[in-house]
């Protein structure tokens, strides 16, 4: 059985794997997302970023899968300006890139099971080997493989289809975790666990950024202290999108929305 | 489990979007017969048109069409000279580049074609015995000739010693003429047609397709997929189906041109006229179908390319509303 545990990558990029340079996104004149965002994320770190609906949490996640190019600022993958890269080398790009898309987008006449080993039949695994990852990956988010595995998605719960598409981001063990709101349909249990998964994804290397939605009463920012029952790890830096502007909800701590990542430099991103 | 427009389980390598595309065509036994079928006969029908087109052409003077007037010799077998009859025919011919034929026909053709041409088949004149006429020449003019010149032709024939008459009919050749370049005209204008009516049922074919499967192809690009390899199954599925339709549609216009020669050849006749049944080496299928397959893979291909960009940036806009 295949085993799709972290792997720590051999270092060949030193510098952030993520960095977003005065990023603006606008659609049409008058529908500004948000301006002239920095931001730098280091390898293995796990960067959670919260805000009400309609911040740009997910516009953002998808300017960072490069599904979409920036109006306006460069955004870097190991280096890389995503919009200087061809669309063909974007596409190789996310391959890398476990992508837990809003809505989920799952085919839904297919089954559980191939909904996972598509995303490693895409990157190239034999069939025998996608499904054996598949597996891997459902297991991994405790997702019942003798009920469900044969199941189409469509017949599935709302909470099981983000397990399935969570296995699907997993399954080909990336360098980098873009997860939009990870956390939503989970109950505080299989919170706990998943956010457990992922921290020792982050601590083998991989860098993850999950979004989380927040009320969009003005009040007090998400934390940990606010929901204790899903408390984030607590290596996990927290940043607020808020009007148009990324904000450290608590400031003073470590790992700034414009600074320099802590462990910058540490290891590289294995994008091959 | 309902079948998805994509294959997902073979992905990406060109010999397994073969495979996938092989086992989409026999997956649906029906469906593709059907759609084979259908696609044959409009091959079949474009290429009958676009052969009828190609005879037809250049319309004024197509290169088979050319005017035979039968001349007939003087006196009983074997008194006079055919070579010698020969040479003072086309010395007699005002401009003898307009004679581009001078074919000898024994006297039992010559009944047989003079009864056929005045339509007199079947009254007995073929059978007459003993035959009556001489021997004598099928004189063919270059197609184009005009038929002031044929009409200019035949009397300076006509005139020539040893030569007792000269079977030719200027109006039916003015006729033919006429018919043959109308014919031909139709036949472009239906090949257009026709060409145009392929071109749109291919591109409406990838739309339909494309919509049909608007999550998978999003779903696809979001995993990284290749728009070649996202789109290489359908193409390959649409060149094996072309080259299918192709090979079909070559036996239909074989069995169509055969059935459909000895009228030509008889309509020739009957206007005076020399006819040249189209003969096209054995292998000529061969290039030609995968000529059409190769088309019919690429068609699918750009057309599925140019569909998905489209629909994937209204999936993007989609996604963000």
């Amino acid at each position: 059985m295949p085993t799709i545990e972290p792997q720590l990558a051999q270092a060949n990029f030193h510098g952030p794997v993520l960095a977003l340079e005065q990023v603006e996104q606008r659609y049409g004149a008058f529908r500004p997302v948000f301006g002239a965002l920095d931001l730098s994320v280091a390898r293995g770190e796990f960067l959670a970023i919260g805000g009400p609906p309609g911040s740009g949490k997910s516009v953002l996640l998808r300017l960072l899968a490069g599904l979409e190019l920036p109006s306006g600022g460069a955004i870097r993958i190991a280096g890389e300006d995503l919009a200087r890269m061809r669309p063909r080398a974007r596409a190789q790009l996310r391959r890398s890139i476990g992508i837990l898309p809003p809505g989920h987008r799952l085919l839904d006449r297919h089954s559980v099971l191939d909904n996972v080993a598509l995303a490693a039949w895409v990157a190239g695994a034999t069939r025998d080997d996608g499904l054996r990852r598949a597996q891997a990956a459902l297991a991994l988010v405790g997702l019942d493989l003798a009920r469900s595995a044969g199941q189409p998605c469509g017949r599935l719960s709302w909470c099981q289809r983000h397990g399935v598409a969570l296995a699907r981001a997993l399954v080909n063990r990336p360098a980098l975790l873009l997860l939009d709101d990870l956390l939503d349909p989970l109950d505080d249990e299989d919170a706990q666990r998943l956010l457990q998964v992922l921290d020792r994804f982050a601590e083998a290397g991989v860098t993850v950024v999950a979004t989380e939605r927040a009320a969009a009463a003005a009040g007090p920012p998400p934390t940990a202290a606010a929901r204790p029952a899903r408390a984030w790890p607590r290596r996990v830096r927290r940043l607020r999108l808020r009007d148009g502007r990324l904000e450290d909800p608590a400031p003073g701590r470590p790992g700034q929305a414009s600074g320099p990542p802590p462990d910058e430099g540490a290891a590289g991103l294995p994008l091959a | 489990m309902a079948e998805s427009a994509f294959p997902i389980n073979s992905f990406g390598a060109r010999a397994a979007a073969l495979q996938s595309a092989g086992r989409r065509i026999l997956g649906r036994p029906g469906a593709s017969a059907l759609a084979i079928g259908a696609l044959a006969c409009a091959l079949a029908g474009a290429a009958l048109v676009a052969i009828a087109a190609w005879r037809s052409a250049p319309f004024e003077a197509p290169s088979w069409m050319q005017a035979e007037a039968l001349v007939l010799a003087t006196g009983a077998e074997g008194e006079v000279d055919l070579a010698a009859l020969r040479g003072a025919l086309r010395a007699a011919l005002p401009q003898p580049a307009a004679a581009v034929g001078f074919e000898f026909v024994g006297r039992d053709t010559a009944l047989r074609d003079l009864a056929q041409r005045r339509g007199l088949a079947g009254t007995g004149l073929a059978d007459l015995r003993p035959n009556p006429l001489p021997d004598g020449f099928r004189v063919r003019f270059a197609p184009g000739t005009p038929p002031e010149q044929i009409d200019a032709a035949v009397g300076a024939l006509r005139r020539v010693r040893g030569v007792d008459a000269v079977e030719f009919d200027a109006q039916l050749v003015r006729r033919a003429a006429l018919l043959v370049a109308l014919c031909g005209r139709v036949a472009m204008l239906a090949g257009v047609l026709l060409a145009a009516t392929l071109l749109l049922a291919a591109f409406v074919a990838a739309t339909v397709w494309s919509r049909a499967a608007d999550d998978e192809l999003f779903v696809l690009h979001l995993l990284g997929a290749e728009p070649a390899a996202m789109v290489r199954p359908a193409a390959y599925a649409a060149g094996l189906g072309v080259l299918c339709a192709a090979l079909l549609a070559w036996g239909f216009v074989v069995v169509l041109a055969g059935a459909m020669d000895p009228l030509a050849a008889e309509f020739a006749r009957q206007y005076g006229l020399h006819w040249e049944p189209l003969a096209l080496p054995p292998w000529t299928p061969v290039p030609l179908c995968l000529a059409l397959a190769g088309a019919g893979a690429l068609a699918a291909s750009l057309g599925l390319r140019a569909t998905l960009r489209r629909r994937l940036a209204r999936l993007a806009g989609a996604l963000r509303r």
